[in-house]
């Protein structure tokens, strides 16, 4: 099962899928652009707690995706 | 009645706290003790004006009563209220916190974690130096020739994040693109008063 976290007000809000789940993947693909779209970012953590790359396009074999905000000078 | 729920302790010694629960649930406040510095009362300003009910003031009265006898300088009742966030930062309850403080911890190493569990606040290493964070607005740069910069780099629209994931979002970002990071950043030299400067930073 694959989790996409999308950071916001309420900590995460989490959107599930399983890969042999044909409307739950294109829903999260649909999603994944969407979030593009919006100017955010999306992260994949591999293998241990602490490595995670940039990825620009969905992977429905991704185990965990975490979508952040662009970042600015305060 | 509501109760206070801790959420960060804050540079020159102040509490960071949220309402939980009453008429003033969802609202921030910085409580400062008799000893509580300058930095703590600019974090304070930060916030807003201060503005508080019954309810809240009770809860206080309640946590002074426990803190009596305690080492921890916590909170000393009502008359040290310093501010509250304005109501577009409600949405910060205490779930949404436990939320982001799980997800955060999960992505640190081992000396991050222990460092952000008793400085609250871990250093990011990058390719001349690292960056510390835990401050908000007050990032630590420390490069590997000796200088400092104070950096302020924040997501977009950071007030409707918890603050936890605030680090989350400046973690992933520094981990993947620090060039990018510095050239966003607002800085000064570290431990200066002046003016922050535009970006991008000078790099070591």
């Amino acid at each position: 099962m694959g989790v996409m976290r999308i950071l916001d007000s309420s900590g995460d809000t989490k959107v599930l899928w399983e890969v042999d789940d044909d409307e739950a993947l294109a829903r999260a693909a649909s999603l994944f652009d969407e979030l593009s779209t919006e100017g955010k970012l999306a992260f994949e953590r591999k293998g241990s707690q602490t490595e995670t790359s940039r990825i620009r396009e969905f992977d429905p074999d991704a185990e965990e995706i975490i979508w952040v905000r662009p970042i600015q000078g305060g | 009645m509501a109760s206070l729920q801790p959420l960060e302790e804050l540079p020159g010694s102040g509490l960071l706290v949220e309402v939980v629960g009453g008429d003033h649930d969802g609202e921030l406040l910085v409580l400062v003790s008799e000893r509580r510095g300058s930095r703590c009362r600019q974090a304070a300003d930060l916030l807003g004006p201060c503005e508080i009910g019954d309810d809240v003031r009770a809860t206080l009265a309640l946590v002074e009563s426990d803190c009596r006898g305690s080492s921890r300088d916590v909170a000393r009742g009502p008359g040290r209220i310093r501010a509250r966030r304005p109501s577009a930062t409600r949405a910060r309850s205490a779930p949404s916190q436990t939320a982001a403080r799980w997800l955060l911890e999960s992505l640190l190493d081992e000396a991050q974690l222990a460092s952000w569990r008793d400085r609250g606040r871990f250093e990011v290493p990058v390719p001349d130096g690292t960056v510390e964070l835990g401050e908000l607005y007050n990032l630590r740069y420390r490069r590997h020739d000796g200088r400092e910069f104070a950096l302020c780099v924040v997501p977009s629209s950071h007030a409707s994040l918890p603050l936890d994931d605030i680090w989350t979002n400046l973690l992933l970002m520094l981990r993947s693109d620090p060039e990018r990071f510095f050239a966003v950043a607002n800085y000064r030299e570290y431990g200066s008063f002046g003016a922050l400067l535009p970006g991008p930073v000078p790099r070591g």
